[in-house]
């Protein structure tokens, strides 16, 4: 590969960071990705091969590392994910509040309206059924079920947690199907709950993905 | 009980290219042509192979002025054994969605 060039530079930043990126004990694989690099034919292959050994380097790095036994990263995911189950009961609440005031939820509603003009909603409060408000019960119960997982360190956390988020994720989009849900809401309160649900169902992936590559020191 | 044998796809070609010239030390770029895998499936292998004792590699001489040495790989007599019983099919594949770890 020819010096100089801004791609040729990109690729050997890449390379660079596959490098950086591989645990120690690969420093020869690193080394050999970047003498490899200096072999390839154009610019546009060792960019392709560049971008590889990075995806490798990754790779290995999320191989080394167990990451839910690293505690810091249990204890926030287990708050994140207490959040979550908090976050969903409370709009359980609201739900019920409204549509079964014998219930006496009406203390949580203010609870959890705090602020909120909930008047708009009440067409959604509406049309929305005792099965959806069951299924949402059930992903927040999940998600306590995974709480208690993550910090008994059970081997089955991440599995449960990619499933529940998955089933979160489902909901949701079924729920964005619903007119009167989506004009029920600012476009902000949308792109919340996108940030929260995507970004919860992508920790979950990471988890499980880590989880799973772990147990399989394959070929 | 010893879990059956099995590799990936990427591996299977990656044995039967290596084994075509089994003394030859190979370089990865080379491989990588070969076998049409990319380098980020490629070294994964080659490292998988190489910390279960299938692959041996050295670091080769410099091909041209300016040019880094080249790392360099080829089967060992177990990798060999084991790109043979992959060849003959007698390597199960690996359950779908399931990886396990490869036993020669």
């Amino acid at each position: 590969m020819k010096s100089g060039s801004p791609r040729g530079s990109i690729a050997r930043a890449l390379v660079d960071l596959a490098a950086w990126s591989l645990p120690t004990h690969r420093a020869d694989w690193a080394a050999a990705m970047r003498a490899e690099l200096e072999y390839a034919e154009d610019r546009r292959s060792a960019f392709v091969w560049a971008l590889g050994c990075l995806r490798s380097g990754l790779n290995e790095r999320l191989l080394a590392w167990s990451l839910l036994d690293i505690r810091a990263i249990r204890w926030m995911l287990a708050l994140w994910l207490g959040y979550r189950a908090e976050d969903i009961l409370c709009d359980v609440a609201l739900v019920l509040s409204y549509k079964a005031p014998q219930l006496g939820l009406t203390a949580l509603l203010t609870h959890c309206a705090q602020g909120e003009d909930y008047q708009r909603i009440i067409p959604f409060l509406d049309v929305t059924t005792y099965w959806t408000i069951g299924a949402w019960m059930l992903v927040s119960g999940l998600y306590l079920l995974v709480v208690a997982l993550l910090l008994r360190r059970a081997a089955h956390a991440a599995n449960l947690l990619i499933l529940t988020a998955a089933l979160n994720v489902a909901l949701w989009l079924r729920e964005l199907g619903e007119p009167l849900y989506v004009s029920a809401f600012s476009p902000n309160d949308h792109l919340w709950d996108a940030l929260m649900y995507v970004g919860t169902a992508f920790l979950g992936w990471i988890c499980w993905t880590n989880a799973r590559r772990r147990a399989c020191t394959t070929l | 009980m010893t879990r059956p044998a099995n590799a990936s796809r990427q591996t299977r070609k990656l044995l039967t290219v290596l084994a075509a010239k089994p003394r030859a030390w190979r370089h990865g770029y080379e491989l990588s042509k070969e076998t049409g895998l990319t380098s980020g499936t490629l070294y994964p292998s080659l490292m998988r192979l190489s910390d279960q004792g299938f692959l041996e590699s050295k670091w080769g001489e410099s091909e041209g002025t300016g040019r880094p040495p080249r790392h360099l790989y080829r089967l060992t007599n177990q990798g060999l054994a084991l790109a043979h019983r992959s060849d003959s099919g007698s390597l199960p594949a690996p359950l779908p969605g399931k990886r396990r770890e490869l036993k020669a």
